[in-house]
Parts: C-alpha cells; structure tokens; sequence
C-alpha cells in the first residue's frame, strides 16, 4: 500500500513538473545574444624590462661597442636583426605585378614622391638604418657589429644618430647612460624613424606623427585610451616584427589586423556587422586622419631651386620645391585586398598621366577587397624624358640637388648609383602615392554613421568605386520628398552636420507641441544645453540616422488619411494658432495616424524580443513608442494661458523640459519623460503609448459660447498698446505700477471679475474661462535598442512610469480645471490634482484600472484590506501570547 | 523497565514521512512564495532576487507547490488520512465551540487540551475546519488565480475570466490571508505541552506523551 502511494505520487510530482518548468523555461530564461568577448582580454600585460643600469660598464668608444656588449648576452639577437626588414631595407621574393620573375624589394631599391630614391643619398637616408655606417655599396650586411641596438631600446630619450653619416651616434650621446637604459621599445622609439619618415614629423603617413608619443585618446583610442605600445600590434618575436607597410610591400602577409583582439562581428547591430565583408574596420573607425599635426598632401620638386627667403617653409622651400600641408583631413576610400601594384625603378611611365608609384589592388568585383580609407600623396617629380621612367635623382652630399641646384648633373650622379641609363634630358611628371590609415583610429562615438556615407552629403564617390550609385538609396529605398521641406512646416527637421540648434521663433510643428526633433545628430554633438549631455551619445532620432525621410513612414499618398486634430470642433486649438495660413495649406494628406502596424511594416517586434520576458503580453498592452522614446530630450510646450494677453498681444505660453525659456540658449534643458495613456488602436483594442499633455485655458461668451477673439481680448486689455488703468490695478500685487510676468496671471477672482467686467462692457455677455487639455502622441525621437527602456524597475516599481504624473502647468486661470478634448484617442481617466504650490499635476490610473503591472502601486485597496487582516491576526495572537504568559507567572506564584 | 523505556513506549508515532514530506514542502513554498510575491508586488519593500528573477522563482514555486498539493491530495485519498480533515458528523458545533473555549479561557488554567492528540486523530474540531478551508479554498482559489494570470501573461489571446487586474486582485488579497493563516499557525503550534512540542513532532513524527503527562500531572497538583 504504501510503496504504491510513494509510486504514484513521485510520478505525479514529476509529471506536473515537468512540463511546468519547461514551459517556463523560454520565456523567462532566454538570453539576449552574447555580446563581443571583450577585446582587452587579448591585451598582454606589460612585461618587465631587466635593469640593465648595473650590468653595463663602459666607456664606449662608439656605437658599434656598444653592439659588441650587447652581443655577449643576446647571442641570437644579431643573427635575428640580420634577417629583418629593419636591416636589410629589402623583403622576401614577391612578384611583382607587370613583372614575371619573383624580385626582392623594399626601401632600398625603391622610389616614392617624397625624397624618392635612397640608393644615391644614403649617408643622409640611412639616419633611419637599424645600424652604423651604410654609405655606400661597401657597407658589411653581415657584421653583427654594425646593428645599432640603442636606437630602439634607449629608453633614456637622449640617444641621438647623426643626420648625414650613415647613420653612425651623434656627437655628445652618453653611451654609457644610453645602454644602461635599454628597455622594450616604446611609442618614442619606433617614432624615432616612423613618425619623421619623409623629413620630418607627421610629413610621410598622415596615421602617424609625434604626437602619439603620448597621445590623449582623441588621436588614437588604442595608444591613447589603452596606452598600447606599437608592439602591442604589431606583434614581435625574435625581433622579427609583425606589420607591412603599402609603401614598400606589395602584399600584406604576416601583416597586422583588427581581428587579432576584436571580433569579426563586433557590432550589437546587425546590420553593422553585414557591412564587414565590404568595409574595412578602418573606414569607419578612422573619420579623419593628421588629426592634431598637419601632414604632407602634395609636393611639387619642378619649383625648386628659386631663392625665396619668405616663404613659410610648409609651402616652399629652395631645396624642395612647393608643399600642401593639411589637417583633420579625410580619407580617400578605395578598394583594397591587401596586395598593390609597385612602380619600381625603370619601369615606363606616361608622362601626361599620373603615375602610380604604389595602388591598391581590388575592385567591387573581388571579395576579399574591403573598401579601405587611404592618405593619397601628390607629387611632381623628376623623369628621364627620352626613356620615359622615373628618375632617383642625388639630392644629399657633394654634386647633389641639394648642393649645386643642378637637376641635370644630379640625375647624372643618381643614375650611378641605380644603374638606371638616363639620357641627359629630364622633366616633370604627376606621381600619387597611397597610403592605407589604420593608426589614429577614433572612439566608436566618432566613428562614421551612416549618413556620412550614405545620402546626399556622404563621403564615398560610390560610382567611382563601382556600384551603380549610393547602395542605400538602391536598396532602402529613400523617398523622394525631402525631409527637410516637411520640417518647414511640421517641425525641427535636421539633418546636418551643423550643430543643431532651436534658435529664438523657430518652434512649430511637433517641435513646438511635443519637443520631438527629427535629426540624425547625436544629442552630444549639438548644439543644445542638455543636461548630462556628454554621456548622450544616441541620436536624436534613430530612423533619421538610419537614413530614413519622413515620406518612409509617413508614404500614405493618395490616401485619404487626415490629421484628425485639424477638424475637430474644440474650442481652441494651440497647434495652429501659429499657423494662421493652415487653410491655405498644401493638400498633401497622408497618414499621420502612425501606429504600431507601421513599426511592424519594417520591424518584427516578436522576433526582435524573444528576449523580452512575458514579451506577448508586453507587446500586446504596450505600444513600441513606450519603451523606444523613453525622454524627450528638448522643451515642449505644457500651458498655453489665453486668458491673458502679453502687451505684446501674445499669449503665455509655458515649457516643460527646460529651466528657462526654450528660446533661451543658455537655459538648461532636462527634457521629460512623457506620459503614458491608453490609446485605442485602429483595430478597436488599446495599448498603452507616450503622450505630451498640453493644457490651454481661453475665455468664451455668449449662448451658446464661443471663443473670444485674440482682438477683442486685446481690446479689453489693452490701451494704445498699454495696459489700462483697472487692468493694472487688478494685477500689480506688488505696487511698481507695471505688471510683471508673473503677476499677469487671473489667479484670484478679483482678476478674474475685472476682465469679466471689461468683456462685458466690449458687449459679451457671460464671458468665462474655459480649459482643455490635449494629449499630443509621440512617435519621433525614437531610440534603438541600447536606448530603449530595458529596465524592468521603470514600469514593475513603485516609481513606475506607468503612474509616473506629469505636470499639466504650474498655476490654473481663473481655477477652472481643464477637461479632456473631446476627439482624443487617449483616454485621460487619470485624476487631476492641485499641489500645495498651486501646481496642477495629472496623475494616471492606467494601474488602478485595466491595466495590471505587477510591482507599481496599483492594487492599493486591495493591500489595505489585506495588511488589516494580517495587523488583526498580529494583535490577536499578541494579546492572547501575553495573557498566556501572565497567566503562567501568576499560576507559579500561587 | 526504565522510565525512559516507559516513556519510549508510550511515545506514538503522528505523522507518516510522506505525510511529514508533504507539508514540510507545502510549508517551504508558501514561505518562499510569500518572499518572492511580496517582492514581485512591491519590489521596494522586498528587494532580493531583483524583479526579474523574482517573478521566474515564484512562477517556479508556484508549479512546485501545484505539484506538492496533487501529490497531498492522492496521498491523503489513497492512505484514507483524508479523513483527518473530516469534522465528522455529530456535535461538530459543540466540539468546535469546547476547541474555542479552550483556546480563549482553559488555556490561561492550563487545564487539559480537550481533545487528545492520537494517530488517529490528530486535529482538533477547530484545525480540521481551518484546514479544510485553507486547503479546499484559499489553496485552490490561489493556484488557479496564479495559474490563470501566468497563462494570460505569457498567452495574451488567452483571456480568463476578469482578465488581470480581477485576478491579481484575488491573488493579492488571497496571499495577506495565507500570511494571516501563517502567523496564526506559527503562533498555535506554541500551545502544545512545551512551546516547541509541536514543532518537534511535525519534525519527528513522534509525540512523547512523557511530556504530556507531565502537564497534566502540573495540572492536576495545582487544582488540588
């Protein structure tokens, strides 16, 4: 009996729990998608550096002693530096294109259009040589004595080689200090040669110039925010390090890449990510490169040689010829697989086209080709004008440019040394040169958005490279009608780089009603006093940074929607009193009743939050505006008084969002969370959606009532353009004899029966305050995911937004409470409430009501019932414990 | 024979492992469903698991305790211990009213419990009435409110009688009466021969009259 009752009660327990737990399972369990493994877990830690300050002892003769030391502890070191690039100035066999057999280059048989050519200038290039002493063909490659091992390992910041020697020390460099210094290479050291490549700081690269020596974040996120060393990346071993440069490779194996700490899909949006197999990191994390130093951008030799003591030296110098410097520059993007065409020495040019001296290789058509972001070099430099190629042309030492300003006899010198035939006839030619950026890469809130690629101010010549136009338009579609020309009327449309604005009389539309601004600009980057605003970095609106218009939602054409406010009978009606015009309007009707069904023309909201706990039910009660505009980010218009008349014959109006006026640009704005009502839907349910309320108060008379114009308030007011005597009388509380702002405001009924009485004397019979308040639905402004409300607490709290009241204005005319209008969708069940300060606040009953949201404050009579039954319980078993325990004391005494 | 062999004789066995197990389970869930609805209705006054996982426990507990309850429920049927709950038929108003009258006045004498606890009837009139009402409505009617509002939450074309604001209504006020049961429980298991009696015996099984007797033997010297 009883093992049959164990039996079929585990069998029932677990039957019923089973499918218990696994229906709960997905719906509260699901996660959101793992985001990227964080790239700083690749980051090694900074190793340390044995101290050589007391296992070096001098003196040092010269460079090459030093070396010597050196060699007696690292016995691989030298053989290790003979193979490298550092050294030999040459790579390993690659072909070349436009050349059969497999060739050995690198900078030491190369030219480019900065000082072209090292092979007849060497004492003065080989400055920059891992070594002491390369003048000239003689130089010993294979004596490890000659590597110079200070130039990368100082770390005292005194070591200095000598500018025209091949290289050798500099007169007055304690060697001693130096090598007791030695230490892993720094940003300083590879910087020695690679920030001044081409002469001087920043000229060559454009990535790469002295100020990432200690680079503050903006200039590079990576040395800048991370304090990366360059090895960090360009990773080393056996002093053989990782990394090649277009300027002197012709592919890119055993090359540095993004992916060695970030992933390959690292965006949280999707549609980011899809942008990878076309898009080089670079080109959106790079928006512009000389960020702080100009770089060099052209440089023209034909006009060297003319004796012009003036000019500034980035624009002209005898030796060199004529400069374009530049900063903050933007890329030029082209098609990049990693591997380039090389012009080398003696190969034929066209002198009346640009020659390439290096080119990406790619094109739309190849797959691994990313669109790369690219420095582009202008040169204007010396070629053999019979023979038709580029010349390396001496410039240093005796007989050179640089000496004797002779193009001829140095041509003559330079083709010595390069073994390159030149006739004795020379000229000038364009040459380009380009130089793919992947340092000074920027923080993500500086990264490209879309518009600075897509639309009409983008930076991608897109038929250039290939497609048939912007693939944005081809594929999203873009409506015609610009957004702009809707803004005219509707609202603050921007769509700019121009920080954005709300100058002084430019508030209509929906800007002025609701706050909403449709712009793709970050709320950082504009121009507003936003409160917390450096830490906003989402964009006003995510559809318009997204591309979208205003026609791609709002494209009901032909449809004969309407704006259902335009012809409601209310009394007065805010939103057009600026608008006098609106009956001369344009028939442009659309669909401007924007609902959900729309979201979901583009969005598949289920899909999109599987995450979401409960997320039917959430989807089911809540519009999508609930959670995707949290806050209204700019002023908006609370409390429209035409009760009263400015002496201006303007009515007050009052903002919420802003501590001052909206016109006021120094006026901190806090925006406003917005209030949420229900709405009903087109198919008869309702959901819950954001709304600004906008409360008005306006006087009507006669029988049956009727606005009293703007004209005749004026009248009763208002006396050759002054108040009238009774008027002030009423008004000035404080005796100065004018009516300050805030006394002009019917807030007694001694106010309020003197304006009566002016009404009446104009012929009005019962003049009265009436007051309404509109609900104006939100739609714009809208969030992307990371912005949206993801919190449960702001709805499942005690301060949950579901209750959250709104103020409807900060005194009431004449004490006449606002009724809803009439034709609102909203429904305004909430409770109007006057504040001890005279505030008039509106608090929603959404929980209280139909709506149940577990965790906020409905429910409250049914808590105070039941915390009385439980209080009653409490007192009953205290009262009877203690008589227990009285009655057992007396007991034992007895 | 020892007196503590005596006493070991007559010590008598109340409650089964199944029957123990059982409400020990029940006990578990209502405390911690308690703990977790509280912070689910009111995340401010409780903050423990955060809102989130609060909701995932209770619905957890909730189907545990579901679980427990049909599990009870064969037990009780099939072991006939179903019948403990039962008033019987005769005197039920009389007994009932001999329970009360206990409670609000014999007590404070000590006198005797009028009803002996024995296997085969462990519940005095007024418990089995408590019981009964706990167990067939306020369990009942809180499990298929819960139930109804997890459906209707996670099924939103599932629409239940009164929707949710009714049914959270009736599960809000269902779960201050469990509280109020709880504490009336809590504080009616100290009323056994020593504060603790009860509770060792709802641990144990087992009942040590030894105790008991010497109650009545404390009561019977101070009548006299």
């Amino acid at each position: 009996m009883h093992d049959r009752v164990i039996v079929a009660g585990a069998a029932v327990t677990l039957l019923t729990l089973t499918p218990g737990v696994g229906l709960f399972a997905p719906s509260g369990a699901a996660e959101r998608p793992a985001p990227e493994e964080k790239p700083t877990t690749h980051v090694q830690p900074k190793k340390s550096h044995t101290d050589h300050a007391t296992l070096i002892r001098g003196p040092f003769a010269g460079g090459p002693s030093v070396t010597r030391v050196c060699l007696g502890c690292h016995e691989n070191a030298g053989r290790e530096m003979l193979a490298t690039a550092h050294w030999t100035w040459l790579g390993d066999e690659v072909r070349v294109p436009g050349h059969d057999e497999p060739l050995r280059i690198g900078k030491k048989n190369l030219i480019n259009n900065f000082c072209i050519g090292v092979q007849p200038n060497l004492a003065r290039c080989t400055s920059c040589h891992a070594g002491y002493g390369w003048l000239d063909a003689s130089f010993d490659f294979s004596n490890q004595n000659n590597i110079d091992c200070l130039v990368c390992h100082d770390t005292s910041g005194t070591y200095r080689k000598d500018a025209d020697h091949g290289g050798v020390v500099a007169q007055g460099v304690d060697l001693l200090a130096v090598a007791r210094s030695v230490g892993f290479p720094t940003r300083r050291n590879c910087g020695t040669c690679h920030f001044a490549g081409g002469g001087g700081d920043a000229v060559k690269h454009g990535d790469l110039d002295g100020t990432m020596s200690q680079p503050p974040e903006r200039i590079d996120v990576h040395m800048g925010r991370l304090n990366f060393d360059c090895q960090e990346c360009h990773r080393t071993r056996g002093h053989k390090i990782a990394g090649r440069s277009m300027s002197v490779s012709v592919e890119d194996a055993g090359g540095v890449a993004c992916t060695q700490c970030h992933s390959s899909a690292p965006h949280r949006e999707q549609r980011l990510n899809a942008h990878i197999s076309a898009v080089a990191c670079q080109t959106c994390h790079i928006p512009e490169y000389a960020v702080e130093t100009p770089t060099k951008m052209s440089w023209d030799w034909s006009t060297a040689g003319q004796d012009r003591p003036d000019a500034d030296p980035h624009e002209y110098s005898k030796l060199k010829g004529s400069f374009v410097y530049a900063s903050n520059v933007k890329p030029e993007y082209r098609w990049y697989n990693g591997r380039a065409q090389r012009y080398l020495l003696g190969d034929r040019m066209d002198p009346n086209q640009v020659t390439r001296i290096n080119y990406p290789q790619g094109s739309i058509a190849d797959p691994a080709a990313k669109i790369w972001p690219f420095k582009v070099h202008c040169g204007k430099q010396v070629y053999d004008t019979q023979h038709n190629y580029l010349l390396a042309p001496k410039t240093f030492g005796p007989g050179g440019y640089w000496t004797d300003f002779n193009w001829d006899q140095a041509c003559r010198l330079g083709s010595k040394d390069t073994g390159l035939a030149y006739s004795g006839k020379y000229g000038f030619a364009a040459t380009e040169m380009y130089w793919p950026l992947s340092h000074m890469v920027a923080t993500k809130d500086k990264a490209l958005q879309c518009r600075d690629c897509h639309g009409p101010r983008g930076r991608l010549d897109w038929k250039a490279l290939g497609y048939e136009g912007d693939p944005a338009k081809l594929h999203v579609r873009l409506a015609s009608t610009a957004s702009t020309h809707c803004g005219q009327c509707h609202g603050l449309v921007h769509l700019d780089a121009s920080p954005l604005a709300i100058p002084a009389g430019s508030r209509k539309g929906m800007t002025e009603t609701t706050g909403e601004v449709f712009s793709d600009q970050r709320l950082c980057q504009s121009g507003l006093n936003l409160a917390g605003k450096d830490s906003l970095d989402r964009p006003f609106d995510v559809h318009a940074e997204r591309l979208l218009e205003c026609a791609s939602c709002h494209q009901k054409a032909g449809d004969a929607g309407r704006n259902p406010r335009a012809d409601s009978g209310s009394e007065n009606q805010p939103r057009l009193e600026s608008a006098p015009a609106s009956a001369t309007k344009p028939d442009h009707r659309r669909g401007h009743e924007h609902n959900n069904a729309q979201c979901g023309t583009c969005h598949a909201a289920r899909e999109l939050h599987a995450w979401l706990p409960y997320s039917d039910r959430h989807l089911e009660k809540l519009s999508c505006e609930v959670c995707h505009i949290p806050q209204i980010y700019t002023p908006a218009r609370e409390q429209v008084d035409q009760t009263v008349i400015g002496p201006d014959g303007s009515a007050p109006n009052a903002y919420r969002g802003t501590d001052g006026s909206p016109e006021d640009p120094a006026a901190l704005i806090r925006g406003y969370e917005p209030v949420l009502l229900a709405r009903e839907q087109e198919d008869g349910g309702t959901k819950v959606a954001p709304f600004n309320l906008v409360t008005s108060w306006s006087w009507v008379a006669g029988d049956p009532p009727k606005p009293v114009s703007r004209e005749q308030l004026r009248i009763a007011y208002l006396e050759g353009g002054r108040y009238r005597p009774e008027i002030v009388k009423a008004f000035d509380a404080d005796g100065g004899g004018t009516i300050a702002p805030h006394e002009l405001r019917l807030d007694t009924p001694e106010k309020v029966r003197v304006v009566q009485q002016r009404l009446e004397a104009l012929g009005l019979s019962h003049p009265q305050i009436v007051a309404e308040v509109r609900p104006y639905a939100l739609h714009h402004d809208v969030a992307g995911g990371r912005w949206a409300i993801r919190d449960c607490g702001s709805c499942h709290s005690k301060q949950s937004r579901v209750s959250a009241a709104i103020e409807l204005a900060a005194y009431i005319p004449g004490g006449v409470l606002p009724k809803p209008v009439a034709d609102a969708k909203a429904r305004l069940d909430g409770k109007m409430t006057v504040r001890s300060d005279g505030r008039l606040v509106y608090e929603p009953r959404l929980a209280d009501g139909e709506l149940y949201v577990a965790g906020s404050r409905g429910m409250r009579m049914i808590d105070h019932i039941g915390a009385m039954i439980v209080s009653l319980t409490f007192v009953g078993i205290l009262a009877h414990g203690t008589a227990r325990i009285i009655a057992s004391r007396r007991k034992v005494k007895v | 024979m020892s007196t503590r062999a005596v006493v070991e004789e007559r010590a008598v066995r109340l409650y089964g492992t199944l029957g123990r197990l059982w409400h020990w389970v029940q006990a578990g869930c209502i405390g911690l469903l308690l703990l977790s609805g509280i912070e689910v209705h009111s995340p401010s006054v409780v903050r423990i698991l955060g809102f989130q996982r609060a909701v995932s426990a209770h619905v957890v507990l909730g189907f545990v305790l579901v679980s427990n309850a049909l599990f009870g429920l064969l037990y009780h049927l099939l072991t006939g211990e179903i019948r403990q709950y039962l008033p019987g038929r005769y005197q039920v108003l009389s007994r009932v009213a001999a329970q009360a009258r206990y409670y609000l006045k014999g007590i404070f004498r000590r006198e005797p419990h009028p009803f002996q606890r024995t296997p085969e009837r462990r519940l005095n009139p007024l418990q089995q009435l408590t019981y009964l009402a706990v167990l067939n409505v306020l369990l009942p009617l809180q499990v298929v409110t819960g139930l109804l509002m997890w459906a209707a939450q996670r099924w939103p074309g599932f629409a239940p009688v009164g929707e949710l604001p009714v049914l959270a209504a009736v599960h809000s006020l269902v779960s201050w009466m469990f509280g109020a049961f709880l504490i009336g429980h809590l504080y009616l298991i100290t009323t056994g021969p020593t504060p603790l009696a009860y509770l060792r015996t709802m641990i144990s099984g087992w009942e040590h009259p030894a105790e008991t007797s010497a109650q009545e033997q404390e009561y019977e010297r101070t009548a006299a």
